[in-house]
């Protein structure tokens, strides 16, 4: 068989200096094949888009890996030297942000930007980086790409923006795509456009795609598999039909519940009790969960028979 | 600023409000083009003390610039924009101090909103008419669902869906009467987001706050807002109850709109609508080169608002849909 696209096994990152480091991401495993795409979905603060950042290279001065590795086509990138950051970073694994204007720079036409970007890998020579640049914009589905190329990112709207980023992070042809909230910002119909563009792009290049989302219906309709974090951990991971339809987990179940949908009524609830839990090693939903019982005491470990697997005592 | 009392004025008022923004996106630029286009074409709409209206609408609709008209961070073009009857431009600083206490904005998009410098406890303490005590600052913290390990740090040591709610617990330090929240609850997973909700929606119970809802979310605004107005390329196209416009829309925006949604399992491989050049801002109906229902006329006339039960819709065919007879026997 071969090596998943990426492979995370047991990652830990952690925030601080050493003596006072705060842990966020706690033993993350997980593996995406090329062409599929697996979402990460879950609790704000989970650590979704920290793990994201770590194998990206970009925690920032004060984060690091403490714990696990990652693999990225089997070859080991852990811990690697600042070239070979660069390396990785737009050559092998491309990230896509929630707001697309930041991620673009406003004083340069979208086409230079992406030329740039062609050009920071592998030149191809100048006249040649242009017409792949438009050969990219057009394949995100940009007509005119020839006009638009020469337009800035404020006369874009948003969803155009949104392609342009997809443009430039492909433009390397990279093994991993990381999208982390792509479309938030976005009104539903440019959404629908922007999921089946990377819907194509997984199927024809064999890119593997994370998809970070707060949207469940929307993962649900375009994603293979589901990966659900509370609290820095996996705590569910199954194929999309598994988790939709028989959730196991406590918390994937309260998520699910709480999906607004038009014609069925809120479903609001008052903040969870921040109860204190019984102690370090016990499982974090037991402030919250009303399946709570004296086992819980022990944090239960991801189980369960297949792929479908799940962090619960009450369910596996 | 008086208090208009059981006069007729409504709470909060746009007048055919408008608003241009310059072509040229620098200063320099500007002094050899002076080009505008149009981000907002004239919109008239009332909120009633203790509404909840939702802003929902095409990407680059103009939905945050008219809430920026509303808060009056920034000025109509045209048009005008009422608090309690009185124009926005004829506040005096005084008028304006008032005003703040009592009307509060959310931003949309919490990354550019908060101080990247200043720790979460000073952005908020700095919210608050009052230095507050550390137990109101923890108070409202857990409002929106966070603990107060958060106080010491900076914006950029904060998730996404962290910084959106300081952003929200900073609008609710003045207790304000009127909160404008553009996409409040999109960084946030759905259960946190049902617990800001239930907050907000307590407010509205015990102290009738007035709430505009700007959201993507169609699920959420259908079950949250009482009205809805949805926009397109600057206008108001559809308004009226929330519910019944996103279970049986009648113009073909709305309707293209809530046929996107994210169905579930149920949507798995479903075809989106093919990507389409944009609205060509011609004389005519500014949905027709998207529009599968256009007539003729569509291309020729802007279509009128057309009062249709407790709806108003702007679309040439809207008064012989018959949906519409359906809804609003
Ligand atoms: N630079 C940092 N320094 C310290 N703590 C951080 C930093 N970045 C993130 N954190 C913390 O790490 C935890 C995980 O953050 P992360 O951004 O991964 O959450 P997330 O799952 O992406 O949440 P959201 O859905 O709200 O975006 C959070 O508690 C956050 O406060
Ligand atoms: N300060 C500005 N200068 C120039 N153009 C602007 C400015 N602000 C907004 N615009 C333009 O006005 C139009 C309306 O923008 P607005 O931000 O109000 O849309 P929106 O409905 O809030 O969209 P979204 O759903 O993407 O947030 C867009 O075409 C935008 O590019
Ligand atoms: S292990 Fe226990 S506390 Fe944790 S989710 Fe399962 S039942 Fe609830
Ligand atoms: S006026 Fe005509 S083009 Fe415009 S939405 Fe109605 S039917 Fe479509
Ligand atoms: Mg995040
Ligand atoms: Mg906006």
């Amino acid at each position: 068989m071969t090596a998943p696209a990426l492979s995370l096994s047991d990652l830990s990152v952690a925030f601080g200096p050493e003596i006072a480091a705060r842990k966020v991401v706690h033993g993350v495993t997980l593996q995406v094949m090329a062409g599929e795409k697996l979402a990460i979905v879950g609790e704000s603060g989970s650590g979704k888009s920290v793990t994201a950042l770590a194998v990206m290279h970009q925690l920032g001065r004060a984060g690091r890996i403490v714990g696990g590795s990652m693999r990225l086509d089997g070859e080991d990138i852990t811990s690697l030297p600042e070239s070979a950051c660069h390396e990785l970073r737009g050559r092998k694994v491309a990230m896509i942000f929630q707001d697309p204007m930041t991620a673009l720079n406003p004083a340069f036409t979208v086409g230079r930007q992406l030329v740039d970007a062609i050009r920071s890998h592998d030149d191809p020579g100048r006249k040649a980086a242009w017409s792949e640049a438009e050969q990219l914009l057009a394949k995100v589905g940009i007509d005119d790409p020839r006009r638009r190329s020469g337009q800035y990112p404020h006369e874009l709207s948003g969803g155009m923006r949104q392609r342009v980023l997809i443009a430039m992070a492909i433009a390397c042809r990279p093994r991993l795509l990381i999208a982390d909230e792509p479309t938030t910002a976005l009104d539903v119909t440019v959404q629908a456009q922007v999921v089946a563009l990377l819907r194509d792009i997984c199927a024809s290049s064999g890119i593997a795609l994370l998809f970070i989302s707060h949207n469940l219906d929307l993962v649900a309709e375009f994603c293979d598999r589901i990966a659900v974090m509370y609290r820095g951990r996996i705590v569910e991971s199954g194929s999309a039909e598994a988790i939709f339809s028989a959730p196991r987990h406590p918390y994937t179940r309260l998520l699910l519940d709480a999906v607004p949908r038009p014609g069925r009524p809120l479903r609001t609830a008052a903040p969870a009790p921040l109860a204190e839990s019984p102690g370090e090693g016990a499982c974090d939903y037991f402030s919250r969960c009303r399946l709570a019982d004296a086992d819980c005491h022990v944090r239960p470990a991801l189980r369960g028979a297949g792929t479908h697997l799940s962090a619960c005592w009450r369910s596996a | 600023m008086t208090h208009a009392q059981g006069s007729a004025s409504p709470l909060l008022a746009a007048a055919s409000a408008g608003r241009r923004y310059p072509v040229a996106h620098s200063p320099l630029a500007r002094l050899f083009d002076r080009r505008t286009t149009p981000a907002l074409l004239g919109a008239s709409f009332e909120v009633q003390a203790g509404d909840i209206l939702g802003i929902v609408g095409e990407s680059g609709s103009g939905k945050s610039t008219l809430a920026r008209l509303l808060v009056g961070l920034d000025r109509p073009s045209s048009g005008r924009v009422l608090f309690e009857g009185r124009d926005l431009s004829s506040f005096t600083a005084a008028d304006w101090q008032r005003f703040r206490n009592r009307v509060q904005f959310v931003f949309q998009g919490a990354h550019t909103a908060l101080n990247p410098r200043k720790t979460v406890a000073r952005s908020l303490s700095e919210a608050f008419p009052e230095p507050p005590t550390s137990g109101a600052l923890n108070a409202l913290l857990a409002q929106v669902s966070l603990g107060p390990e958060l106080l010491d740090r900076l914006p950029h040591q904060l998730s996404g869906g962290q910084k959106q709610r300081v952003g929200i617990a900073r609008a609710l330090a003045r207790q304000p009467e009127v909160l404008i929240a553009d996409e409040p609850t999109s960084a946030l997973d759905v259960s946190v987001q049902s617990e800001i909700v239930a907050l907000l929606q307590q407010l509205h119970r015990e102290r009738r706050l007035t709430l505009v809802i700007i959201s993507h979310d169609l699920g959420l605004v259908g079950a949250f807002c009482d009205r809805v107005l949805v926009m397109y390329a600057g206008r108001i196209v559809e308004t009226g109850p929330a519910a019944q416009i996103l279970a049986e829309p009648a113009h073909p925006y709305t309707e293209r709109l809530v046929a996107a949604i994210p169905r579930g399992l149920a949507g798995r491989n479903r075809q989106a609508d093919p990507p389409l050049s944009e609205a060509a801002r011609h004389g005519g109906c500014p949905f027709e080169p998207r529009c599968s229902n256009r007539i003729p006329i569509c291309a020729q006339g802007e279509p009128p608002e057309v009062l249709l039960g407790d709806r108003l819709v702007a679309c040439h065919l809207a008064p012989s849909r018959p949906i519409i007879a359906e809804t609003n026997p």
